[in-house]
């Protein structure tokens, strides 16, 4: 019976593992045109008991890209918690790789959606 | 002569119908979509930079260190008028809203008018009751202090086409007391313009 309980233990901390690093946390508004999301790298962990997660991107066109992200936090009911981000702009030089961070700032988030756009018009209000 | 005034009669008349179709629009859009119209400081720089300081912060954990603790008026060291209050309003609301942080604020300076008139109308004015006023002498010191500084740089080309302005903003938390810094940090924008 203790042998059970172990490997089902054991079968859900493997599962937990996984999840840290798949990319289903990734939602990319619009096309994510050269850049792609770095097999494996999108993990969180916590540090001072708040959510703190990551992920890396490529670019692997042959241009500079300027990329915008923002991060949304979930507790662990599903439900937002915390204000709405602004977008925050990161810069991906040609074949290079660029790590992209968020920070909880409440103890209750226990996920993560991190939203991507290469398209600047897509995450601008206005343009003239 | 007749047609060729006749004609010009009628582009003039096209033209001011062309003008008139251009009315302008008002729309609501995102608060927190990009704002690339201009190379100032907006008000999203504003809140975005206060909004990851204040995060960085409280993930540093060092905060909490401190009891009670203030932010004092944002400093504006840039050529620019920018509404520093935005920036300091949002660490404030930030470090306050957030249930990591354990620490309390306190009335900063800008505030402190408002607080000493209501306990003296309280106190001094004799109209109320004693026993239900807030009485002087039992407000909380802040045991640490928010600073906040933003500073600018601008570079333009020498033909006159591109310029590139980059904004700093420095936060430190000191402990009053000891006058010692407990936590620093910075964050960097900048911004380009090219015709």
């Amino acid at each position: 019976m203790k042998k059970m309980l172990l490997t089902v233990a054991t079968t859900f901390a493997v599962i937990g593992c996984a999840n840290n690093s798949t990319n289903s946390r990734v939602s990319n508004i619009g096309s994510m045109g050269d850049v792609e999301i770095v097999k494996g790298t999108v993990k969180s962990q916590r540090l001072n008991n708040l959510l703190v997660s990551q992920a890396v991107l490529k670019n692997t066109g042959n241009s500079t890209v300027n990329g915008y992200y923002r991060c949304k936090f979930l507790d662990a009911n599903g439900m937002y918690v915390g204000s709405e981000q602004i977008w925050q702009l990161v810069t991906i030089y040609q074949n290079a790789e660029q790590v992209v961070k968020c920070g909880a700032t409440d103890p209750e988030a226990t996920d993560f959606r991190l939203e991507f756009s290469v398209d600047q018009t897509n995450v601008t209000a206005l343009t003239y | 002569m007749k047609l060729k005034s006749l004609a010009i009669r009628s582009s003039l008349l096209a033209s001011l119908a062309l003008i008139g179709c251009a009315t302008p629009k008002v729309s609501y859009v995102d608060p927190n979509a990009t704002n690339t119209l201009t190379t100032n400081f907006t008000q999203n720089d504003l809140r975005a930079t206060a909004q990851e300081m204040a995060q960085q912060l409280i993930q540093s954990g060092k905060i909490n260190k401190c009891k009670t603790y203030t932010v004092s008026p944002v400093k504006n060291a840039t050529d620019q008028y920018v509404d520093t209050s935005v920036m300091t309003n949002a660490l404030a609301d930030k470090l306050s809203n957030s249930s990591a942080v354990t620490s309390n604020y306190v009335l900063s300076t800008d505030e402190m008018g408002n607080q000493v008139d209501e306990l003296s109308r309280q106190n001094q004015s004799g109209l109320y009751d004693q026993s239900s006023t807030a009485k002087m002498g039992k407000m909380k010191g802040a045991q640490c202090r928010i600073d906040g500084k933003l500073t600018s740089d601008t570079s333009v080309a020498p033909d006159g086409k591109t310029t590139l302005v980059s904004y700093t903003f420095f936060v430190q938390l000191f402990d009053v007391q000891q006058g010692m810094a407990v936590w620093r940090n910075s964050k960097n924008i900048s911004k380009g313009l090219s015709y």
